[in-house]
């Protein structure tokens, strides 16, 4: 139940990016079309449904405080946490790159489809922030992945939808400095509103 | 002279990396819904962005161009931990306000943007003004924004109370959604609007 | 060597790699005197404030401004000569424990059996005599982990303050719990109803009645932040639970303590 919990969260009411704007930059940049993205939103769900439990192993078994006591009990005292950062984006980076030759190896049509935006998922905030919050919150392996997963799908969820709506503005009369971004992101809050109507949702303690 | 300060002057307003450039909106919004945690970050930003641009501009003849991105994030990285170091040593209390929102620096585009755009091709005291205009044009916003949004969400600004009693007493209230994440979005596109129309920008 | 080639690749990415390594772990070092002291200076800070020994402003009889380390020293000497700490197991007794009662973290405790359970008590002393009590509290809020301390009066019922020192609630939202208003309203309530049982202070999802008598234990909530004010009252319970066998012991007078 507990998981479910942190899955209906992530997805609806924290969603990553409408309550954290987390990854808002390729979210403005590439919803102008549904299919790149769909594209996008599908390498997001995988890519931070594998980095989530990397990331949250190497924290627990490298980087925090007296996580290398498995190595000996001289090695209790010992804390790594300001590695934190730059081993977190190197394991997305390099899990990214994996990702991108795994899908070009295996899948010719995927690959094509994802194009240019799978290694852009490098510098999607979104990726780094679930890393973050996960240490920050003190989930567990299962919990973590699941945070992982659901947040990747609440991205995946919210850039679909903007890039629906934009399809149907193009045809719309819009001010001239309101046009593009502007517009996009007043549509993004009233979705952050509509999304904040799940916040009553809570199964279980 | 009169070209440094162009390089200077224009990311603050004519190219501004936030409603121009729709750059690095990601990582900092969260924060926005305090003046102070706002300017807070907003530094932290000028610090990372003029540094690192200034630390790859000097190695920028030597990096292989194959590893380039992951050299230019472990600089960037380097150094927001280094500033994250920094405010839990001196500004224990802000620190743990703006909590996981210093790591986010790393991602955030306008960072590694200003590298690839700037850096790469430019000699060390030009990145410098570059990245010093480009942080203070988004500071600048974070700064607008987090002042919109204390004063009509908490009726406050830094902490301290503006709104005086008698107006709540007749009736006002705090705009509650100023605080959550809508209120940020709509404040934003506010700003992009207004500063659109006054530059003359347009986007199809 | 050529610059594209792949040695070259590998010595600089190594080098740049070693380069950053070298700065990190050397302002780690540099700072870690640094950090440690500002984070032993705000657990104390917090437990005088809980116990009111001092004020938002720094004012009160720990008086101290700014952070800097001279203040830090003023704040571990108030500490020291106004604050007993003690250790006591989760069945009320007094216990022992390789770690400082000011290190102790709460949320660990929690996972373990009673009789296994470290908790930390911060007693208040004036003139030889216990004023106040102070416990930690932990629990959950809406986003993130929340750390407080909650102090009683003498009487181990009454509540004389309570401070929350660490979450990520929404600024300006669930942040507000940090605020002294918000504070405030929990000065006074009760935390045993007449029946003598721990019913701990709840945080209402807007006003509390005070019209009923249940008013004693409850505290009006920050419009906005109804989960956060649930995940408040929550911890408060669960917490104070933790502590129900050593107040209860306390109340009767036991053996132990510094009275």
């Amino acid at each position: 139940m507990d998981l479910v919990n942190i899955g209906i969260k992530a997805i609806f009411t924290e969603n990553i990016i409408l309550a954290y704007f987390l990854g808002m930059c390729s979210f403005l940049a590439l919803s102008k079309k549904i299919s790149t993205s769909l594209g996008l939103g599908l390498a997001v769900v995988f890519v931070l449904t594998i980095t989530a439990p990397v990331n949250w192993l190497l924290n627990e078994y490298l980087l925090r405080e007296g996580a290398l006591t498995w190595l000996g009990p001289g090695f209790a005292g010992v804390d790594l946490g300001f590695l934190t950062f730059i081993t977190f984006i190197a394991v997305i980076a390099a899990m990214v790159q994996i990702v991108e030759m795994a899908v070009e190896k295996f899948s010719a049509t995927l690959y094509n489809a994802l194009g240019i935006y799978l290694p852009l998922i490098t510098v999607n905030c979104a990726i780094l922030g679930v890393a973050l919050f996960m240490v920050e919150r003190r989930y567990t392996l299962a919990q973590a992945s699941v945070f992982g997963f659901s947040s990747g799908l609440g991205w995946f969820l919210a850039i679909v939808t903007m890039a629906a709506i934009r399809h149907k503005l193009r045809y719309s009369n819009i001010p001239g400095g309101m046009r593009g971004l502007g517009i996009t992101m007043l549509i993004t809050g009233l979705m952050a509103v509509a999304f904040m109507i799940f916040s009553g949702v809570n199964l279980g303690d | 002279m009169a070209f440094d300060k162009k390089i200077l002057l224009e990311p603050v307003s004519e190219a501004n990396p936030i409603t121009i450039q729709i750059l690095g909106i990601c990582s900092a919004l969260a924060v926005t819904s305090r003046l102070k945690t706002a300017v807070v970050m907003g530094v932290s930003v000028i610090v990372v962005v003029a540094l690192s641009n200034v630390v790859i501009s000097l190695i920028r003849e030597r990096i292989p161009s194959k590893v380039r991105i992951i050299i230019e994030m472990t600089v960037i990285a380097t150094l927001v931990i280094l500033v994250d170091q920094f405010l839990k040593a001196y500004a224990f209390q802000l620190s743990k306000q703006l909590s996981v929102f210093v790591g986010l620096i790393i991602t955030n585009c306008i960072v590694l943007g200003r590298l690839e755009a700037f850096a790469m091709s430019n000699p060390p005291l030009p990145s410098f003004l570059d990245g010093v205009g480009n942080g203070v044009g988004y500071a600048l916003v974070l700064a607008v924004v987090g002042f919109f949004r204390e004063l009509l969400g908490s009726g406050s600004l830094w902490g301290h109370r503006i709104i005086p009693e008698p107006f709540y007493l007749a009736g006002y209230a705090d705009n509650g959604l100023m605080v959550l994440a809508p209120g940020a979005f709509i404040i934003l596109s506010l700003i992009i609007w207004l500063q659109r129309t006054m530059t003359g920008y347009r986007e199809d | 060597m050529q610059r594209q080639g792949n040695s070259y690749t590998f010595l600089f990415s190594f080098g740049v790699a070693l380069a950053c390594a070298l700065l990190l772990a050397l302002a780690s070092q540099a700072l870690r005197p640094r950090q440690e002291l500002a984070q032993e200076a705000d657990i104390k800070r917090n437990i005088l404030q809980a116990l009111g020994l001092m004020t938002e402003a720094g004012a009160g009889d720990c008086a101290s401004r700014v952070l800097s380390g001279k203040d830090c020293a003023d704040i571990a000497c108030c500490y020291r000569e106004k604050v007993k700490s003690l250790i006591v197991d989760g069945t009320g007794a007094p216990a022992k424990s390789d770690v400082k009662a000011e290190l102790i973290d709460l949320a660990r405790e929690m996972d373990k059996a009673p009789a296994e359970r470290r908790l930390p008590v911060f007693i208040r002393v004036q003139d030889g005599k216990t004023t106040a009590y102070c416990f930690p509290v932990y629990g959950k809020g809406l986003w993130s982990s929340i750390y407080g301390y909650i102090a009683l009066e003498r009487d181990l019922e009454t509540v004389l303050a309570i401070t929350f020192h660490k979450h990520g609630e929404t600024p300006g939202l669930g942040g507000e719990i940090q605020s002294p208003e918000f504070r405030a309203r929990f000065i006074g309530k009760k935390i045993f109803d007449a029946g003598k049982k721990l019913v701990s202070v709840a945080v209402m999802k807007d006003r509390a009645d005070t019209s009923l008598p249940g008013s004693l234990h409850q505290v009006d909530g920050i419009t906005g932040a109804t989960l956060t004010g649930k995940g408040v009252t929550a911890l408060l319970k669960k917490s104070l639970a933790l502590y129900g066998p050593y107040i209860l012991r306390e109340k009767k007078g036991g053996p132990h303590g510094v009275r």
